[in-house]
């Protein structure tokens, strides 16, 4: 692209970048808006509202007259012609999309643009090979389209609504092991010592019943009754968690426009992604203002986003910390407490499932499918090790026999092992559901162990474990 | 004797407060008119303005600053009193001026000592601030790429000149100064009027190198002398006609022309070099992309041969307290693009990656020898506003500046790779102006600027707290 002046015509038309970052202001006051997007971020997608739902999510143009009217806040005029311009600007990624690939050969510039181009291309299909060829057409039909990342992003939210795009999904997911690791899912060992311990569980379920109908009817009858209502909550609580999982955006996305953005794009790019973050993480509105105050439309995408990054998400990393911390306590507590291996195994899922919901609502998160059945996997894992080792520890204690000491170190031990499983799965979680990458200085496995195990429930047991030895 | 313990007592106090972090010497290097006074000015305008409620807004990207609780910055006295003091007041009025105008050029060299006191976090320390001091050292481009001279002898350096005047012949024609040249008779005893006609003519076509944009500039003395001025060290030219005598007699012209030579790498060149460079810990390499890429075919090889030769001469490696005790070096070098307002905004990007295929090749010894290395796009003293437009249904981003009579525009499309295709392309299509200074709201202090931050937190980022 060659250089230009413009007429003095034009330059009455201009925009000033200092506004575009300015209209990221919100009103001041806790208003409604911020309910009615939270409210909108709760519902589940249907493919009619990807619309809606993105308007309501990205740039509330639905809200604008109303916020205008009902609080009269200081809202931009930038806003509203911003929300004026829209359409023009989706008819223009329409054509953009329509359009293949502004090819060399057609382009009015002469060749010096035609070789810049290429020379771009070339820099940035290493980066970002796993694009679908449909949604790279459609971002790279021109760079300049970077400002049009709303209208990108609509593109998303209704290709990715599409089942056939499940393939882009899968494209898209950096960790391609996993798939392989999907294919062989019936060869490798873990389903079957599942089943194993399942098995186990179930039989000494049924022994317990049995030994209690033996000792009489009421007491049988209770037994059965109480093993029924604790599978039935379990099974509940699992469904769920697991329901209220669905709730959240998924992450792949706004890892992916991050990354788009940071490698070509403008401030007011980057601050577009910011938005959809911390409407997802409900961020406090003056917290959100002052840190677009703080943004200059000089600053440099990953500039924007480490700022993002200092001032509002190192609040939300800190409060999921705590939440890895506080569970894996209780996760320790509960299996080193519990009697049976499959209650073990029940509660830990439980427990691991609601972690992984609590961390998702703060970040407002949840990993794409892929990074979801990593998780799952860990959980699994986790759980089976749990029943494992308790059914493990009980034999051993049967066959070598050994007093209430012994029962209770062995349970402590299991305690440990599980709320250090359990914050694995934590730190885990983090990694897939925080929106933007992180280091080893916001969260490291060594500083969740330490904060877990030196404080809590968990290790006052264990200091009297060790007392009473 | 007592003067030279005096001395090591000194230089030992120096390097202590080197090694305990409380002193940084900033070297800040680069090229004529990259932009290095203008820059020193910004840096000292941003750290006198700390502690106040005007610097927040432009150290976003500079969290030491909330972090290690900097409570004010301010001009500390000089560590050397015999050295020039950097002329800030100067600079200061040229920029606040109505119409502001850029500061004049560096004519020698001149040192500024700033202070940041910042809150005490050790233990032992409770509610105490310390101070971290910077040395920044200023000197005149010109006379860097003296510093190529410093392992060459003048037959070497002779070959040099030779071969360099041959290759950019094109762009400035140097057969004044040979033909005249053509005379001298390297046997004989010295004709000091010829000598002399000849070296002025030597110093008229580096002067007019000079001009055409070449950085490849050697001796830089004589083009821009500084105290040197007249005095015969600075006449001599290099031998460029046939044979040199292997072993000149003693006062035969070609034994003047060595010791010439050689008392200028020893005298002026060394001492130079000591002064400025030696025992530098931060460096920050200015590197004007526009003007590199505006010159021609032969400004191509010029450039590569001035950033290969440049970085030779500094000690760059990992510093730990005993190296810092004894022998400062280089531990971080930060590469900026200067002039980075005169690019629109989704630009930034490719400035940055142009910057990287320019200093690649400079950049890989001080990398190897430890040193991190970073790249930044810089503008000490932004200049432009950022606007957009819509225009043929695309968003292009433009420049605006503070005056009336210049319209916006569009700089264009910068290349992302030094390659001589791409200078010509430059040549073509992009606007590269040189931009005026901003025009400052009265009681508006801090000067705006792009990434100075960024490159604060580079710079003292790990010496602070």
């Amino acid at each position: 692209m060659k250089g230009f002046t413009l007429s003095p015509e034009e330059a009455e038309a201009m925009q000033s970048s200092d506004d575009e970052i300015s209209s990221f202001i919100e009103g001041e006051e806790p208003s409604d808006a911020s309910i009615r997007k939270n409210k909108n971020f709760g519902n589940p997608k249907k493919s009619g509202e990807s619309e809606n739902l993105f308007n309501a999510r990205i740039a509330p143009e639905d809200s604008v007259d109303e916020l205008a009217n009902d609080s009269g806040m200081r809202l931009g005029n930038d806003e509203a012609a911003a929300s004026a311009d829209f359409p023009s600007r989706h008819q223009e990624a329409a054509s953009a999309a329509a359009k293949p690939k502004h090819s060399a050969g057609e382009d009015s510039e002469n060749d010096a643009s035609a070789h810049l181009a290429k020379s771009r291309e070339g820099k940035s299909s290493g980066a970002e090979t796993m694009r679908t060829d449909r949604y790279a057409k459609a971002f790279y039909a021109d760079k300049k389209d970077m400002h049009l990342l709303r209208d990108e992003e609509e593109e998303f939210f209704a290709s990715s609504e599409r089942a056939g795009d499940l393939k882009a999904e899968v494209e898209r997911d950096e960790d391609i092991p996993e798939l392989g690791a999907k294919r062989t899912f019936w060869l490798s060992p873990l389903p079957w010592i599942l089943l194993l311990i399942l098995g186990f569980s179930g039989l000494q379920t049924v022994n317990l019943i049995s030994s209690a109908f033996s000792r009489g009817a009421p007491e049988g009858y209770a037994w059965s009754f109480a093993m029924l209502a604790l599978f039935v909550a379990a099974s509940l609580a699992v469904w769920r968690e697991g329901r209220a999982v669905l709730m959240f955006e998924k992450t792949d996305r706004e890892r992916e426009l991050a990354a788009k953005v940071a490698a070509n794009g403008t401030a007011a790019d980057a601050l577009a992604v910011c938005k959809r973050l911390k409407n997802a993480s409900k961020t406090d509105t003056a917290v959100w203002n002052a840190f677009v105050r703080s943004v200059q439309p000089h600053y440099s995408p990953s500039q924007v986003f480490s700022l993002y990054e200092r001032n509002i998400l190192s609040a939300l990393d800190e409060k999921a910390k705590k939440i890895i911390v506080k569970r894996s306590r209780e996760n320790g507590v509960i299996v080193a407490l519990s009697p049976v291996a499959w209650l073990d195994m029940a509660l830990t899922l439980a427990r691991s499932l609601r972690m992984i919901r609590e961390i998702a609502a703060v970040y407002g998160y949840i990993p794409g499918i892929w990074g979801r059945i990593r998780l799952y996997k860990r959980v699994v894992k986790n759980i089976i090790f749990i029943g494992a080792a308790d059914l493990a520890t009980d034999a051993l204690v049967d066959v070598f026999g050994a007093g209430i000491v012994g029962k209770l170190s062995s349970a402590l031990g299991q305690g440990v092992a599980a709320s250090v499983y359990s914050s694995r799965l934590g730190y885990m979680t983090v990694k897939a559901v925080r929106p933007l990458p992180f280091d080893a200085s916001v969260l490291s496995l060594g500083d969740l162990r330490r904060e877990m195990l030196l404080k809590g429930k968990l290790s006052d047991m264990l200091k009297d474990g060790g007392a009473r030895k | 004797m007592a003067s030279f313990f005096g001395d090591m007592i000194d230089e030992a106090a120096r390097n202590f407060r080197l090694a305990t972090g409380d002193e940084i010497r900033l070297g800040v290097t680069g090229l004529s008119r990259c932009g290095k006074t203008a820059f020193i000015a910004s840096l000292i305008n941003l750290v006198t303005s700390f502690g106040t409620d005007r610097a927040t807004k432009y150290l976003a990207n500079f969290p030491e600053y909330e972090q290690s609780g900097i409570v004010s910055g301010r001009i500390a006295e000089p560590s050397d009193n015999t050295v020039r003091m950097f002329p800030y007041v100067q600079a200061a009025d040229a920029l606040d001026q109505n119409p502001p105008h850029w500061p004049e050029a560096t004519d020698d060299i001149s040192e500024i000592r700033l202070e940041i006191k910042y809150r005490d976090d050790r233990a032992w320390m409770p509610g105490k601030t310390r101070s971290l001091f910077v040395d920044v050292w200023d000197y005149p481009g010109e006379w860097l790429m003296d510093l190529t001279l410093l392992d060459l002898d003048y037959r070497q350096f002779s070959e040099k000149s030779k071969a360099h005047a041959q290759k950019i012949k094109g762009a400035a024609d140097p057969s004044e100064w040979i033909a005249l040249g053509q005379l001298l008779e390297p046997e004989r005893p010295a004709d000091d009027r010829l000598l002399l006609k000849v070296s002025q003519a030597y110093t008229g076509w580096l002067k007019e190198c000079k001009k055409s944009g070449f950085s490849f500039i050697v001796p830089g003395r004589f083009v821009l002398p500084g105290k040197l001025a007249g005095t015969p060290v600075l006449e001599f030219v290099p031998w460029v006609w046939g044979n040199f005598p292997d072993n000149p007699e003693p006062g035969s012209l070609a034994a003047l022309l060595e010791r010439r030579y050689s008392d200028y790498r020893d005298k002026v060149v060394k001492r130079f070099y000591e002064d400025c460079f030696k025992r530098l810990d931060r460096q920050i390499v200015l590197i004007d992309c526009f003007a590199a890429m505006g010159g021609g075919r032969e400004t191509y090889c010029d450039v590569n041969e001035a950033f290969g030769a440049l970085l030779e001469n500094f000690n760059y490696g990992a510093a730990n307290f005993l190296t810092r005790l004894f022998a400062p070096n280089i531990d971080r070098v930060a590469y900026c693009a200067t002039k980075a307002d005169t690019v629109a905004q989704d630009q930034l990007g490719n400035l940055l990656e142009l910057l990287k295929s320019m200093a690649q090749r400079s950049a890989s010894p001080a990398k190897g020898e430890g040193a991190r290395t970073e790249f930044m796009c810089l503008a000490s003293v932004k200049s432009s506003k950022y606007k957009s437009i819509m225009r043929d249904g695309v968003r292009r981003y433009m420049i605006a500046t503070d005056y009336e009579d210049e319209l916006p525009f569009c700089p264009g499309e910068l290349p992302t790779e030094w390659s001589e295709e791409a200078m010509e392309h430059f040549r073509t299509g992009f606007i590269a102006k040189q931009l005026r200074p901003p025009i400052r709201e009265p009681g508006e202090y801090v000067y705006p600027s792009i990434n100075m931050d960024t490159l604060l937190h580079y710079i003292l980022g790990d010496r602070l707290g």
